[in-house]
């Protein structure tokens, strides 16, 4: 090569290598070693593509510019690195060596350095690369979860932070029926109702629809938390509830009708078999009836059992929360099983204990079913020697701040219950078994004692609803204590003697119907004509024998427009109307009454009603009710009712110093669940009147009662399990009064609780109170069949 | 026994693991770490090429050229192909815009070496539950004299890396 040519090279950073037409090498520049791939193979007569193997392949390409076919050929961008650290990377351009005197045809191969404008498109194509493939995958991902929301059947509804909507999936616009403008941007709590919690795990809420549907949905909600402030918030999942809660209804329906259907044939073995007992029998007979009788109280346990197990295993107990007397609450208790421990020459006793309060606030009736499961235990596994029952506050704490309201604040406390036996004992290793379910210590124990191996299970799952434990310390042959505790709140003493004695002196004073000769002249003295409007086949029948005793005649409408067309036939002094009436209602009457009569002819209204409704009496004087009495009546109230509207002047009457001063009540505290001398006074009363026979009115009025009853009861469950308050209130109210007239006072007070339950939409412990009116219908049933027995002639 | 000299060159899109395949086979070695090429890196490797009769044993040096990836910013040099007698076109099994690559590769390399040999390679298998892959595998089968076979390859596990490389190898001769 001249000088000239390869100095301007040289200066150009350009290396070069000139080859022959057979590939071998003739010359080559100083500086071309390194940039070749085997620079011991860079010398005179060696072949160009062992040194740079990229050649290979190309020799047809090298011929057409040898020929002239082809003016070059270039390669760009080779790389020789031999790591990723120290890169380099050559160019290669390839041309003929023009040369006259030459003996071969020549090729020119200049190398140029390319390295730093590869590093560079290096890093441009990486970043490139990797900005495509975080694109790639941001796509996908968007997908990937675009589709998820898309096929979920829940509902997602995210927020911002301070909750506005910001994104629903199509669910949610299945399930609101919004489109998804109509609903972005609106506040989550505009469309949800109850999701305040959701935060801690899922609620039960509500959502109202575009169409205004109220749909039940089960929400959860997690808080969304990223760098981006765009996409922090929160996130909604929401089930709709509407197919379980239909299912959940199906279900506790269908609890409530086998949970009756099953007791009620029970009750009536038992019940009927009880009778039996009262009548004279061979001792084979009577053994066989006791058996039955024994059996048939033995299967109720066992339904109540696992009736109860059931509801605690799903969750379905609720714990009321009301006061009660501590200590009559452990007699109640062993008033029960007191038979049983006497049928063994057993003591039983309570060993007080100052130091207890006198009226805590908690379930009175779970606290009892532990010690009679506990008392009657220890009567089963006790032979010979007693039976003590102790109560002891632990843990005394206070809520009070202030020393100076102290008096008249709750106190926490925890309550320990102890049944101490004599009996059998338990070995220690079995005493782990004894609160597991279906666990008696052994099977031998079933056959010799009986029981399904329940009740200490579920005495276990009690004491945990009311935040206490159970235990027991036993040694064999010695004797088991059995220990449980409870809390509670105490009422403070000063609260808890007023409520007792307030509940003592709570009872009215009342016609002694049978000695009381001026009874019958009230009609004489007092003429009234008076229009008794009552739906209830019992109540209409029992006020009118009480007006009759009066030597009144009242004409009977069975609701209220029944009553507005009586009165628009016939002129009438006093209306004693029902309040809750199917058709229409006593108040709805009552304001008809008021607007279709002047104040001057307008019969004076005497409301009958239940004592939930004694609050609202301010309300309803302005609908133009005169008076009211609480149901059921006692023939003393309507009495002194009647003479008061004779009294009565309406003009000038102050209407709020007429309302009657009776204050309802049921005879609280008795024992049996009959009160028989509700029975008697109707007695008393049918007596009087010699057109019907007293005894067979009696007998017509409990069969009644007894048929109608249970009907009444299902069709509670039933509302109940439908939320249907405004019938389960009407229900409620009818057994109230009817249980009362008939004396079953305890029913009475029940249903008066939870009709004021329902009325106050205070429904938290309302399954539980209702469960407690079945119990003790029970209980009634078979009071009624034994007094009916009574009065068969 | 003779040794042959033979151009092949990996083709394909951007980041479907042509590098990864060559050191697979070259090094036996993989790293997950993603390093864009540039330009052109040529690898030796003798291949043995079995043969029924011991005597007819040859070695082939395969000159394999791992060609930078197609973006849609760039294609591919057709320089590159100058001279080569087979080729691996590669595609990413998990990314399907790089299948559909495939035939436009084909189309590219056949221009310049219309007697080459050709292997498909619906590489990063790994990644791809097994029970897919032969159905995938089907759907890229090419209804062309010089496309050899497609194979579901993984230069992760090695998986038909080798089988691969042998055959365009045989080819080659």
């Amino acid at each position: 090569m001249n000088t000239l040519l390869s100095n301007f090279l040289s200066v150009n950073s350009i290396e070069y290598i000139i080859i022959c037409d057979n590939y071998k090498i003739i010359e080559t520049s100083s500086n071309v070693k390194p940039f070749s791939d085997n620079p011991n193979q860079v010398k005179e007569g060696s072949d160009i593509r062992i040194s740079f193997p990229e050649l290979t392949g190309t020799e047809e390409i090298l011929d057409e510019i040898l020929q002239g076919e082809q003016n070059n050929f270039k390669l760009k961008g080779i790389s020789r690195s031999l790591d990723n650290f120290s890169p380099l990377y050559i160019d290669i351009y390839i041309i003929k060596n023009q040369k006259d005197n030459s003996q071969c045809q020549e090729l020119m191969i200049l190398v140029v350095d390319s390295t730093e404008r590869m590093v560079m498109e290096q890093s441009l194509m990486q970043s490139a690369n990797q900005a495509n493939f975080l694109l790639r995958n941001l796509t996908a991902s968007k997908q990937y979860i675009e589709q998820i929301l898309t096929s979920m059947s829940d509902a997602m509804v995210t927020t911002t932070p301070s909750g506005n909507i910001k994104r629903i999936n199509p669910a949610t616009v299945t399930l609101l029926e919004y489109e998804e403008t109509e609903i972005i941007g609106r506040h989550i709590s505009s469309i949800f109702k109850g999701i305040e919690a959701a935060a801690f795990g899922e609620v039960e809420a509500s959502c109202q629809t575009k169409s205004g549907k109220t749909i039940p949905v089960a929400v959860s909600c997690s808080m969304l938390q990223t760098d981006i402030e765009h996409f922090q918030g929160y996130v909604y999942i929401v089930r709709d509830m509407t197919e379980r809660k239909q299912a959940e209804l199906a279900k506790q329906q269908f609890m409530a009708m086998i949970s009756h259907e099953i007791r009620t044939p029970i009750t009536s073995v038992t019940g009927m078999a009880t009778l039996l007992l009262n009548t004279e029998m061979t001792t084979e007979q009577r053994d066989f009836v006791e058996t039955i009788y024994t059996s048939g109280i033995a299967l109720h346990k066992i339904i109540n059992d696992i009736l109860d197990f059931s509801k605690i295993e799903a969750g379905k107990l609720e714990m009321e929360a009301q006061p009660f007397e501590v200590r009559r609450c452990i007699h109640e208790a062993i008033a029960i099983l007191m038979p049983k421990a006497k049928e063994k020459a057993l003591k039983l006793n309570f060993i007080d204990n100052t130091e207890t309060p006198r009226m805590v606030v908690g379930d009175v009736t779970r606290v009892r079913q532990i010690l009679v499961n506990l008392i009657s235990n220890a009567i089963k596994f006790t032979s010979v020697g007693s039976i003590e029952v102790y109560v002891t506050p632990k843990q005394k704490t206070t809520n009070n701040t202030s020393a100076d309201d102290s008096s008249n604040k709750l106190n926490t406390c925890t309550l320990q219950f102890a049944v101490k036996d004599t009996g059998v004992g338990i070995e220690a290793l079995e005493q782990e078994r004894l609160f597991k379910v279906f666990s008696q210590v052994n099977s031998s124990i079933t056959r010799q004692y009986g029981g399904t191996g329940l009740g200490l299970a579920i005495c276990k799952q009690l004491c945990e609803l009311m935040g206490g434990t159970i235990w027991v310390e036993s040694k064999k042959q010695k004797g088991s204590t059995f220990y449980f505790t409870i809390q509670v709140d105490a009422i403070p003493e000063s609260v808890a003697s007023v409520v007792c004695r307030g509940a003592e002196a709570l009872t009215l004073p009342d016609f002694n119907v049978s000695s009381d000769a001026k009874i019958e002249l009230i009609a004489q003295e007092h003429p009234l004509k008076i229009l008794l409007v009552e739906d209830h086949a019992i109540n209409q029948r029992m006020i009118k024998l009480m007006l009759q005793r009066m030597g009144y005649e009242p004409a009977l409408a069975n609701n209220g427009l029944e009553a507005l067309d009586a009165l628009r036939n016939q002129v009438y002094d006093v209306v004693l109307m029902d309040m809750q009436m199917p058709e229409m209602d006593g108040l709805t009457a009552a304001k008809h009454i008021q607007q279709e009569w002047a104040p001057s002819q307008r019969p004076v209204i005497i409301a009958l009603t239940a004592s939930t409704m004694w609050e609202q009496r301010e309300r309803c004087l302005g609908v133009g009710i005169d008076d009211y009495l609480a149901k059921p009546l006692r023939i003393g109230e309507l009495v002194e009712a009647l003479k008061k509207c004779q009294q009565l002047e309406k003009k000038n009457e102050n209407q709020n110093e007429f309302i009657s001063d009776y204050v309802p009540n049921y005879p609280l505290n008795t024992n049996s669940s009959i009160d028989s001398k509700a029975l008697q006074e109707i007695l008393d009363m049918a007596d009087f009147n010699s057109a019907i026979n007293a005894k067979e009115f009696l007998v017509e009025t409990i069969d009644l009662y007894l048929d109608d009853a249970p009907k009444l009861l299902q069709n509670i469950q039933i509302a109940h399990s439908e939320t249907n308050l405004k019938n389960l209130q009407r229900l409620t109210h009818t057994l109230s009064s009817t249980s009362a007239t008939l004396g079953a006072n305890q029913l009475g007070q029940l249903c008066k609780e939870v009709e004021e339950m329902v009325a106050q939409k205070n429904l938290t412990a309302i399954e539980a109170k209702i469960s407690k009116i079945e119990s003790e219908y029970q209980q009634v049933q078979i009071a009624l069949l034994t007094e009916r027995q009574k009065y068969i002639t | 026994m003779s040794t042959i000299s033979k151009k092949i060159c990996l083709v394909g899109d951007y980041g479907v693991g042509k590098t990864s395949l060559i050191r697979r086979f070259v090094d036996r070695q993989f790293s997950d770490k993603y390093l864009s090429t540039v330009g052109v890196k040529i690898s030796r490797k003798i291949v043995d090429l079995i043969d029924v009769n011991p005597e007819n044993k040859k070695e082939l040096q395969l000159l394999i050229w791992d060609i930078e990836g197609s973006n849609k910013f760039k294609a591919i040099a057709s320089t590159y192909f100058q001279g080569a007698k087979g080729a691996i076109i590669v595609a990413d099994v998990t990314q399907q815009d790089t299948l559909t690559s495939i035939s436009n590769h084909i189309q590219n390399f056949l221009a310049v070496n219309a007697q080459a040999s050709i292997v498909i390679a619906l590489n990063k298998s790994d990644l791809i539950e097994t029970e897919y892959l032969e159905k995938i595998r089907q759907m890229y089968q090419f209804d062309n004299n010089n496309v050899l076979s497609t194979y579901v390859t993984s230069a992760k596990t090695g998986k038909n890396v080798d089988e691969m490389f042998q055959l365009l190898s045989h080819s080659l001769l």
